[in-house]
């Protein structure tokens, strides 16, 4: 028997997560639906002995799908039909939040409610009597306050009790809409088309407009004609349907609250710590220099800390390489598995693993800045800024998740409201660079840059930031003419996060990489070994194997970069699959171990074609798994503008800089 | 009847008119900023603005904050804002 599943829905900052970190015992996954891009959090509970599923849709104000994450829950609603829909309600906000309890309610769902921060509602003046809230909506209220644990464990027995009630909907009347509504309704009935609510609200919804309604009708055998009379309706109906629909709700929301709330302060009164804190925080002036200060002493917090942790994953995963390999040979098996493992597979899942402890950082303390409330206000600090380029300050946060992986950076888009807004951001944000970008560049700095290596690096940071402003501003000139969509952004108060919602938070966005870095890589590793081993018995990796065949096609491209030799050409055709990759397969083409590769590359590589390399690393093609996210996002001919713009872009550049070394280096040569 | 951007912080203002276009008028409707509701303007910088409603504080662009008109209700100025430069010690 399939598990009940319970869902939770809310508006952001209303503290839904907590409550499902606090519901869900097991940890989080990313649930697929099948047949749609909906990708939503689940995880599993146990409530009175009894296991549920349960999750946790996107933080949003409404089911008229405004963004993505609008999209994403009104399309899981329309597929699935959740046993019971947790409605989290922010207490000192009652009246918006109650906005999407009305919306749910009217479907039809079997909502419980639960007030959250009550404490806040109270410190707000905001008496609220939940009894009459639960008598008046016909369904359970629990009050709650997530972050001090209160009222979780009543609200797991009340969610089981109603998880196996009838519904109730709420019946809000629509005044001179209702003959349409219920036409409607009829039409509906006849056409056979059902959703996984009411018919009443479906009419509704298609009244509205709701794309997804909408898209959902259409696709059925008779929702032409349904939508037909949805024309014809409005044609014939003088009132603005939509601000008569939003209208009734609010007016039947105004009416519930002033049934069920007593004020006790104004508005006057409410400025509150956090204003200040804004005050300083989000000033005209200092706000930018506190802003990048912070940014810089995270980014200094992740490599300081993360280094060694770094070599101490390198170190065990070559001990164990070796270790392994002598196993293997000692069974008597063949020397061409030992080399399979040791140099395919631990030494190239190994340099990928290795810096996950700069992911994990990065994240915890753009996940603990979240929580606090302050990265909000980055978006508002950089929006005149962002806005200036033509990108929305609500991109920021997806770029500053793009330093770890361009992964989770891509995903975090969905919260943008324009589509074109959102495709433009993601079409730039490869460009930041990635964790996996780094190994490339310390190596080479190393090597060559002895004493100037933080500059280097720091330089091919700031190439890729200076890159995506050029690009964004061209790319809004050429392909997203018109303005930006304006910010509209909620401002949480300022608050200490709560641990555990914080790591939970990192572990989510990490997940995304080390599931990259568990599959595709691995894939791509042991790809990478055979074509470097055949034909059967060429030396490993020499130019007569496979890839070295590859690399001498590729390499020719490179010349006028300065790195126009076929283990170059190679080991940027494998970081296609995976930047990191490039490391490791230089390794192995060199036939270097770690600690040799510099002095070798020394050989190869002068100064200058060295930073051309990495100018080339740090703008070319985004990975696979990127580019492969990047489709499924936005669709594959932006996938490939992405990799096609980004190649052209690398190589100028490339190209650019190591021409433009040589021309100096002749004109003021060194004595 | 005044633009929303033109209003200095501390000053409370009522919606008067919404001149957004669809997409955006819904956007801010389903967050409860809607004509005749009341607002506070907590900080507003050359570039965007950050407004109350009750305990929501909201951030809006530059681009958006043009769209809305209001009417001041309350004169109440706080010009106290302006944060004197501590004079700086020197060791």
């Amino acid at each position: 028997m399939m598990k009940p599943t319970i869902c939770l829905a809310g508006n952001p900052n209303s503290g839904k997560t907590t409550i499902f970190n606090a519901l869900a015992h097991s940890r989080e996954t990313i649930g697929n639906w099948p047949g749609t891009t909906v990708e939503v959090k689940e995880s599993s509970c146990r409530i009175g002995g009894e296991d549920f599923r349960i999750v946790d849709l996107p933080g949003i104000y409404s089911l008229t799908a405004y963004s993505m994450d609008e999209r994403v829950a009104s399309e899981f609603l329309l597929q699935e039909r959740p046993d019971a829909v947790l409605c989290v309600v922010d207490s000192s906000n009652l009246e918006r939040n109650l906005y999407l309890t009305c919306q749910l309610l009217e479907m039809g769902q079997r909502v419980v409610i639960c007030l959250n921060k009550m404490d806040l509602a109270k410190r707000r003046g905001f008496e609220i009597c939940s009894a009459d809230l639960s008598k008046i909506l016909g369904v359970p209220v629990v009050e709650a306050v997530a972050s001090q644990n209160k009222g979780i464990v009543e609200l797991q027995s009340i969610l089981f009790e109603a998880q196996k009630q009838s519904s109730k909907a709420l019946r809000i009347d629509y005044g001179e809409l209702e003959p349409f509504i219920s036409q409607l309704e009829r039409k509906l009935q006849e056409a056979q088309i059902q959703a996984n609510f009411l018919d009443r609200a479906l009419a509704v919804k298609l009244l509205e407009e709701g794309p997804t309604s909408t898209e959902f009708v259409r696709k059925a055998p008779r929702g032409e004609e349904v939508l037909q009379d949805v024309a014809w309706i409005k044609g014939s109906v003088t009132v603005n349907i939509k601000a008569q629909v939003l209208e009734k709700r609010y007016a039947f929301i105004k009416g519930l609250v002033a049934e069920c709330v007593t004020k006790t302060l104004t508005l006057e009164d409410l400025i509150t710590f956090s204003d200040r804190i804004d005050k300083v925080l989000t000033h005209r002036i200092f706000g930018l220099p506190i802003f990048l200060s912070a940014m810089y002493a995270l980014f200094w917090i992740v490599f300081t800390v993360g280094e060694p942790f770094v070599s101490i994953i390198e170190n065990v995963f070559t001990f164990f390489g070796s270790k392994v390999a002598a196993g293997i040979v000692s069974f008597g098996l063949p020397a061409w598995l030992a080399s399979l493992v040791s140099d395919g597979i631990f030494s190239g899942v190994g340099s990928v693993v290795a810096f996950l402890p700069y992911i994990m950082l990065l994240y915890l303390g753009i996940s603990f800045l979240q929580d606090t409330g302050y990265l909000a206000r980055a978006a508002f600090i950089m929006d005149r800024f962002m806005h200036a380029l033509g990108l929305h300050g609500k991109s920021f946060i997806p770029m500053l998740l793009g330093f770890g992986c361009s992964i989770p950076g891509i995903m975090a888009a969905r919260t943008l409201g324009s589509r074109k807004d959102r495709v433009l951001t993601i079409m730039v944000l490869p460009l930041m660079s990635c964790a996996a970008r780094l190994p490339v560049y310390t190596l080479f700095a190393g090597a060559f840059f002895k004493e100037n290596q933080g500059l280097v690096v720091f330089s091919l940071y700031l190439l890729g930031i200076v890159m995506a402003i050029v690009m964004a501003k061209l790319l809004r000139q050429v392909l997203f003419k018109g303005e930006t969509a304006p910010l509209i952004m909620e401002l949480p108060p300022y608050r200490l996060p709560l641990l555990k919602d914080v790591l939970m938070h990192m572990w989510v966005q990490a997940l995304m990489f080390v599931k990259k870095a568990g599959t595709i890589i691995f894939i791509f590793v042991v790809l990478t070994w055979f074509l470097a081993s055949l034909p059967w018995g060429v030396e490993y990796a020499s130019e007569a194997s496979i890839i070295g065949r590859i690399g001498k096609i590729v390499a020719p491209v490179f010349t006028p970069a300065g790195y126009g030799f076929w283990q170059a050409g190679v080991a940027l055709f494998f970081g296609v699959m995976a930047k990191e990759t490039v490391v490791g397969i230089l390794g192995t083409l060199y036939g270097a171990q770690e600690g040799a590769l510099p002095a070798v590359l020394v050989q190869h590589f002068t100064p200058a074609s060295a930073y051309a390399f990495l100018v080339m690393v740090a703008l070319y093609i985004p990975c696979l798994p990127t580019l492969a996210t990047i489709r499924k996002e936005i669709g594959t001919k932006w996938a490939y503008l992405a990799a096609f713009y980004m190649f052209a872009l690398a190589w100028i550049m490339s190209v650019l800089v190591f021409q433009a070394a040589n021309l100096w280096a002749s004109l003021f040569p060194v004595v | 009847m005044v633009l929303l951007h033109k209003i200095q912080v501390g000053e409370t203002v009522r919606i008067l008119k919404i001149d957004a276009g669809k997409t955006l008028e819904g956007q801010l409707q389903h967050m409860g900023i809607r004509e005749g509701e009341v607002l506070k303007v907590i900080q507003n910088t050359k570039g965007p603005i950050i407004v109350a409603k009750e305990a929501m504080r909201l951030a809006l662009g530059r681009g958006m904050s043009q769209k809305i008109w209001v009417e001041v209700l309350s004169g109440v100025k706080r010009d106290d804002v302006k944060v004197a430069k501590p004079a700086r010690e020197r060791v």
